[in-house]
Parts: structure tokens; sequence; C-alpha cells
């Protein structure tokens, strides 16, 4: 192609959802509708309450906030969309006049598609449609709060973990070489399909034939129906084999921009599968995935679904506007299911437990707050033995958090450095155990063992008997009503590190070391408001471990300013999915994730609401010192 | 004082025989643009000739990726000078490109009506008007922008095209493209620099504005145009 820019917008494009869902030709001549628009900061791109802009826009540099405006003058901040974001979906797909003020926050560059071409695009192509509807994220929603009732899925359960040859449509319909258009039409239209496979002598298949190559190269392009297929298919065809997995059906044709896969077996066409079948239902099997967990019974077959999770799975839902903490939601039901289905394979070889038992996760895991898959932390707590079998009782559970780590790190859990894991004999204890346990580090708080015990706070049951640690958390509520002390060092341990902002808010990184220019997005980011946060809910007597849950709980009951709470929502919701993004990155080229980052090589809005997120921090630690009336910090 | 001296004899010049489709009060904004870029064998235009043009239609400050034109020219004399590896053209790229007598008709056709925009253009300008001249072509008659005496404007707030050579260093196409954080998928590649001045002169537009140069009139009162 002679036009590098027409061929650097299609590149953008091809990555940006629902343009990705095109074919090449199709994509093509989308761009070259498209025109470069420029805002500088400050300028208005939608007006609530106004007609409805001409063009859909896609971010391409730069940010736009989208803000409702009260009556009073008060700002809310929706989202802001940066690079790869759309800005107008609402106005163009409904012709809604603007519902919110769409801002630029910097100078910013967007490709405007004008309306009338996105409406031309929704007509014709179903995944298109589909995705303005906004379905997508209504699905992850609605599947989550499903799967919280623990309904079973009524829709076939498609599950991205399963084999092409189980969802691809068969027979296919196919015509040999040759075969004119007329008559590939109305077979076609006999068999009422949207595509014919167009296969040589031997069987093989060499190009397909669609409802939009006989609208755009016949008809349009005034062809006489009476040519051979050949002329007017698309060739290559691009094909998978019927034994791959869904997952990756679905990474062919991101990466190739295509609807149409055909699926093959020893070669020959067998069956077709199309984006839009398994589009629609994507959001939902990223949830399925973890049932079809729970009936597989190898475990070596678990480790490698897993992988796809996480290689696959994360940013593909990444990529489709998923927040990080809905990921992260997704993520634990999956890691969940795996502990479960570890544990009850384990029962089985070991015996049945003696006593009922529970397996708890701490840490990230237990706030539901893991994304890519980071140390285990867990213990196991069981109800007290009867006298005289408490050394058999104990013999059985040390042995079961034993195997269970040993399986879940051959599984690709990376096993405790801190070794805050079942293993260590000291992390398996009966309930009477646990309660001494707790009652000793909120009793005769000591620094290093407080800031030790922190993410164990965040003790959730996955696994077994769940009421023994609901019970535990009545129990640990009820003793830190009476244990000032105690939340005083909580405060002294979550406000020790402030965010790496500088002398007028720039950004402090690390001098030298393996993290040179780099800064580090959790110690003074999402983990300082973790411990902010954390240090709220105990105070409030707040029973969630999740960050957002105990912030919305905290805002509901007034316990901290609504301001606050919100702030520190959006700063970590932020933190998280920028480190999420990062790390994808960094596994993608092969390294091992971590939770540094160069700003110089984040966008500049990235960098922007960086700077925003660790105000919120600094405020909020303030807020703490102020309260429990703590030393600034390093001086 | 020789600086008004410049810009006053310029907008005589100008006001005397000028006629642009959306007039002298046009407003900027909805003003109709081509932004163009060419290359030649060497940038004498009296021996040297063309080698490509790329140009693209903008509609205020909007650009339009499909409305563009493109076209690699035949010389006619076999005289590469040591620009080849600045553009990259070679003579094999063009045995089979039309001559500059079909290619600049088309690109005329393009132009009509239309306000040229081009980085340091007085160059193109004069290469253009040198091979219609050649071939007896008629040169149409239209407003031409340098984006680089724009920038030095609205650095300096005064600009002559000779003080605009003498800065040429300062405000090359380079420096407004990393000045303005645009990327470039290719650099001296007629229409892809054709695209990046597009995308500097969109940027202009709204900082012109911002010092209350919102017409042509305006701009040619600053003896921008």
């Amino acid at each position: 192609m002679d036009d590098v820019v027409l061929g650097s917008v299609v590149e953008f494009l091809r990555r940006v959802p629902p343009f990705q869902f095109l074919d090449e030709e199709r994509l093509e001549r989308l761009t070259k509708r498209v025109e470069v628009h420029y805002f500088p900061r400050g300028a208005v791109l939608i007006r609530r309450g106004e007609r409805p802009p001409e063009y859909l826009w896609v971010v391409v540099r730069g940010g736009v906030k989208k803000v409702l405006r009260t009556a009073t003058g008060e700002e809310h901040l929706f989202e802001v969309a940066s690079e790869g974001d759309l800005v107008g979906v609402l106005s163009s797909v409904d012709g809604l006049e603007g519902q919110l003020d769409d801002i630029a926050v910097e100078d910013t560059v967007c490709y405007a598609i004008p309306r009338t071409v996105v409406e031309e695009l929704i007509a014709s192509e179903p995944a298109v449609a589909r995705f303005f509807l906004g379905a997508l994220r209504e699905w992850v929603r609605a599947s989550l709060t499903a799967l919280e009732r623990q309904e079973e899925p009524t829709d076939g359960a498609l599950v991205l973990s399963a084999p092409c040859r189980t969802v691809a449509r068969y027979p296919l319909l196919t015509c040999p070489l040759g075969t004119t258009v007329r008559r590939a039409a109305q077979v076609m239209s006999a068999e009422r399909v949207n595509s014919i496979v167009v296969v040589d002598a031997n069987g093989r298949g060499v190009g397909i034939v669609t409802d939009w190559d006989l609208r755009e190269r016949v008809i349009a392009a005034g062809r006489s129906p009476e040519v051979p297929v050949e002329e007017i298919m698309s060739a290559p065809l691009v094909t998978i084999d019927a034994d791959r997995l869904l997952l990756e059906a679905v990474r062919v044709m991101i990466a190739r921009g295509i609807n149409h896969l055909v699926v093959t077996e020893e070669g020959k066409p067998y069956g077709m599968l199309t984006a839009f079948d398994l589009l629609v239902r994507q959001g939902t099997s990223a949830l399925f995935l973890a049932r079809a967990l729970e009936r597989e019974t190898r475990v070596e077959r678990l480790a490698e679904i897993l992988e796809q999770a996480q290689r696959q799975l994360l940013p593909f839902l990444l990529s489709r506007g998923v927040r990080a903490s809905e990921i992260a939601q997704i993520v634990s039901e999956i890691n969940d299911r795996v502990i479960a289905r570890v544990l009850a394979l384990l029962e089985q070889e070991l015996g049945p437990p003696p006593v009922p038992y529970c397996w708890l996760v701490f840490g990230s895991e237990g706030r539901r707050e893991q994304t890519i898959r980071t140390d285990q932390d867990n213990g196991i707590l069981y109800a007290d033995p009867p006298a005289g079998a408490e050394q058999a009782v104990r013999g059985y559970f040390l042995r079961l958090g034993q195997w269970a780590v040993e399986r879940l790190v051959a599984l690709g859990f990376p096993p405790c450095p801190g070794r805050y894991s079942a293993d260590n004999p000291e992390w398996v204890l009966t309930e009477s155990e646990w309660r001494r346990k707790f009652r000793a580090w909120m009793s005769v708080p000591e620094p290093q063992a407080v800031l030790n015990s922190l993410i164990v706070f965040d003790f959730r049951g996955v696994h077994g008997e769940l009421a023994l640690a609901t019970e535990l958390r009545d129990f640990v509520r009820r003793e830190l009503a009476h244990s000032p002390r105690f939340l005083f060092h909580v405060a002294a341990v979550s406000t020790a590190q402030p965010p790496p902002l500088g002398f007028l808010g720039r950004f402090v990184v690390e001098r030298s070391g393996e993290h040179r220019n780099q800064l580090d997005l959790k110690l003074g980011g999402t983990g300082a408001i973790v411990n902010l946060v954390r240090l709220f809910a105990l105070e409030h007597g707040i029973e969630e471990t999740n960050t957002l849950a105990r912030l919305l709980a905290l805002r509901e009951s007034r316990a901290i300013e609504p301001a606050l709470a919100e702030d520190l929502a959006r700063a970590f919701e932020f933190l998280l999915e920028l480190r999420l993004r990062v790390q994808l990155e960094q596994l993608q080229r092969g390294e091992r994730p971590s939770n540094h980052v160069d700003p110089r090589q984040l966008s500049s809005l990235d960098r922007t609401l960086l700077k925003e997120a660790f105000r919120v921090v600094a405020r909020a630690q303030a807020v703490v010192r102020e309260r429990f009336h703590l030393e600034q910090a390093g001086e | 004082m020789n600086r008004s001296n410049g810009w006053r004899a310029r907008f005589g010049r100008l006001l005397g025989g000028f006629g642009v489709a959306g007039g002298d009060s046009g407003a900027l904004l909805q003003t109709r643009y081509t932004v163009l870029d060419a290359e030649m064998t060497g940038l004498d235009p009296e021996r040297d000739e063309l080698l490509a043009i790329g140009a693209y239609r903008m509609i205020g400050a909007r650009i339009l990726v499909g409305e563009r034109f493109y076209s690699l020219v035949r010389p006619e004399k076999d005289r590469w000078g040591p620009s080849v590896p600045i553009h990259g053209i070679r003579p094999v790229d063009v045995v089979a490109a039309p001559p500059a007598q079909v290619a600049l008709p088309e690109f005329f056709a393009f132009i009509a009506g239309t306000v040229l925009v081009g980085h340091g253009v007085e160059i193109d300008r004069s290469f253009l008007r040198r091979t219609a001249e050649r071939y007896g072509l008629p040169f149409p008659r239209g407003l031409w922008i340098d984006t680089g005496r724009v920038a030095r404007w609205l650095v300096t707030r005064h600009g002559t095209f000779a003080e605009a050579s003498a800065d040429r260093g300062r405000f090359g196409l380079e420096d407004l493209l990393a000045a303005y954080e645009i990327p470039c998928p290719a650099r001296h590649h007629a229409l892809a620099d054709a695209y990046a001045t597009a995308q500097v002169w969109q940027r202009q537009l709204y900082e012109l504005a911002e010092e209350g140069i919102q017409t042509i009139r305006d701009l040619r009162l600053a003896g921008l145009a």
C-alpha cells in the first residue's frame, strides 16, 4: 500500500473494539471515511443536552473526561476516555442528545467516524451492533450476580476452554471451484446461511464467499452473477483445527481482524465459527471457564486452563473495557474454584476430614484483588477437635496443608516467600488457636507484629465449612472494639509509606538498582490504599475484605467523608488497572511481572492520572495521621 | 521599519489580485485547505524536477483521511542528486509514473478552490509553478500558508519569509512534530509529510484563534498568507 497514513490508521483501529471485528476490506473502507480531529485541552466534544454530534470519536492520544455537572455546579467524573476509547457512543448509536459533558483533559487527537458510517456499520455487522449495545459489560455484571446466586447457566454454557468442534456450526456449506456466483447464492439462500466455503478438487478450502462479498463485489461492482466464485471470494481461508480451544479461535479472530473462522478436521473444512457466536457470549464464558474447572479432574488440565486464562483471557477482557476490579473478581472466582477442586481431590486421597475445617486465603486473594497470580497466602482453620484426638486431627490438616500448597505450586500459584501459607504449621490452627492468635496481635501490639499480621486480617473462607470463617470474623470484630492501641499501630503502619510524589508533584523514582528510574505502583499506591481502607474498615467494624466493597460500606455508613471514599475508590481502580496493564505487557515480553513502572514510558494521560491517584493517597494518609495524632512519616 | 515594509508590501500585493473560495472574511475553521508536500530531485527549481506530490484535504481543523492526493512523478532528465537517500525514491520507482504534464493537471484539479498549506511551502510552490510554466499549464491562483512561518509567528509575533528562512533551524517540521508530540508514520514520504503537516496546521489553527486570528483576512494582516 503506497498509503502509509491510511495504513497507520487501519493498524490503530484494528486494535480497537468494535472495529477489530471488521474484516480487512471493510476496515479499510471505513478508514477512508475517517477524519482526524484535534481538541486542545479544555475543548468540548459533546455538551450535555445539545443535539448529538455528527461523529463517533476514537481517542488516539490524550484524554477526554466524561462529566455530569449538577445544578449546584458540582462535577461528577464518570470516566476518562484515553487511547483507544470511544467518545460519543450513545449519541452516535441511538442519536441521543449529549448525556454528559465530554471535555478534553489535555490536548487530544481523535479519529472521528461520521455518524452515518457508524449507522451503516451497525446495520450490517452484528458484532458491531452487539458491541455498541453495550451488552458486554452488562453480561459480565449480570453473570457475576448470577454466580453469586449460584444459578446454573441456562444458555448452553459456552466455555472458552472447550474445543472449537463443540460450538462450530456444521455441516458446512461448500461449493467447488468454478461454481457460478448465482448458483452459490442460490444454495446460501436455500440453506439460510450467510457464507459458503469454496473447496478445490481435494476438498481443501481455498476461500469463502459471504453476503458481504455478494453485495460488494457482485451487485455493487456490477459484476455478472455468472462469473465463477473464485473471482469474488475472500482468500486465503483462515482456518482452525477442530481440537483447538475456543480461546485460541478468539485470539486468531482478533489478530487477523476477521469474523468467520472455518473449523477444519484433518485439514478439511468441517464447520463454521463466527465472531458473532463467540462474542455475544464471551463475557459470560469467562465465568463458565470457572465451571469447567469445577468439573475437571485431571490436575494437569487445570494448569493448562489457568495458564490460558492468564495469558489470553485477561488481556482480552482488559481490551474490552472490563474494569480491572471486575477482572480481579473473575480471576478470584476462577482461583477459588481451582483451590476448591484441589482440596476436594485431596479429601478423596486423604480420607474425609476428621472435623469440619475451612480453607482461608489472606492478602490479595482474601480481598479478591488478585489478577496476575502472585504468592499464595493461605491457611487452615479447623473446629476444635475432641479431647484426645488433637494430635491425629492436627496431623491430618498439616498434611492437607502441605499437599494442597504443593499442588497449587504445581498449578502455577507461586509459593509464599514469607511462608504465609498452609504448609507452615503456624497457619494451620484450631478455632481456639486462631482466636488466641488474633487476640495476641490486638492486645499487645508491637509494630513489626502488626505489620506482619495485617494481610491475615483480610482473611476469607474459600472451601469447607465457611461458617467457621464467619465466626472468626465476628470474633475479630468484637475484639477490635476494645483494642484502640492496636488501631493506632495499624494507622502508623498504614501511613508509613508515602506515595512516590515529590516536590512540585514530580514522580520520585528509584535512583539505582534493578528498578532504576522506576516507581512502585504497589508500595505507595495500591498497597497504601489497601492499608488505609483496611484501617477504616477495622475501625468501623466492616466485615468486607475487598477494598472497593469496604469503601462502599464505609461511604454508606458515613464512616468516612463520601468524597474521600469516592476518590480513593477511583484512585484504586485506576492504579489496579495500570498495574495490570503493565504486568500483562511484561508477561508478553516474557518478563516476570513486577509492580515497577518507568513513568516516562506511560502515556501523558496515565501520568496525569497517576499523579492524581497518588495525591489522593497522600490526602487520605494526612487524614489518618491527623485523626490518630501521628507524626509525618519520614520527618 | 523592515518588518512593516515586509508585510505591508505583501499585504498590498495579495489584496491586488486574489480570489479564493470562501472569500477574504472566510473563517479559518470553515475554510477548505489542501495540505501538501512534494519531493524533488534537488533544491533548484530551474534544474531539478518534481518526484512526488502528496496532499490531504482539510475542512477547518478536520483532516479527511480518505480525501488525499498522491502521485509519483517521472522526471525528464536523469538528474538524481544527493536527495535520494532523503526521500528514498529511486529512478526505478518512477519509470512507470506519469510525467509532470499528466500528474500536475490532476493535482491542480484536486486543489481547486482550496487554500494551500505546507511546511516551507515556498519551495514546493516554486517547483509547482516552474513545472507548470515549463509545460504551459495554467498555474492556479490561490493563497499559500507556510506552517513554518506560522510557527515562528506564534513564538515571535512577526514573521517575514526572510526571517523564517533564517530561523529555519528552529522551526523545522521535525522540531514542530516533536514539540506537538505528533508521531509520523514515515518521514520524507510526500504523503506522510503532508499528513504530519496537516496535523501541525490543525494545532496552529487553534493557537492562531487564541491570538485573535480567525479569518483569512486576519491571517493576511499578520503577514502569514
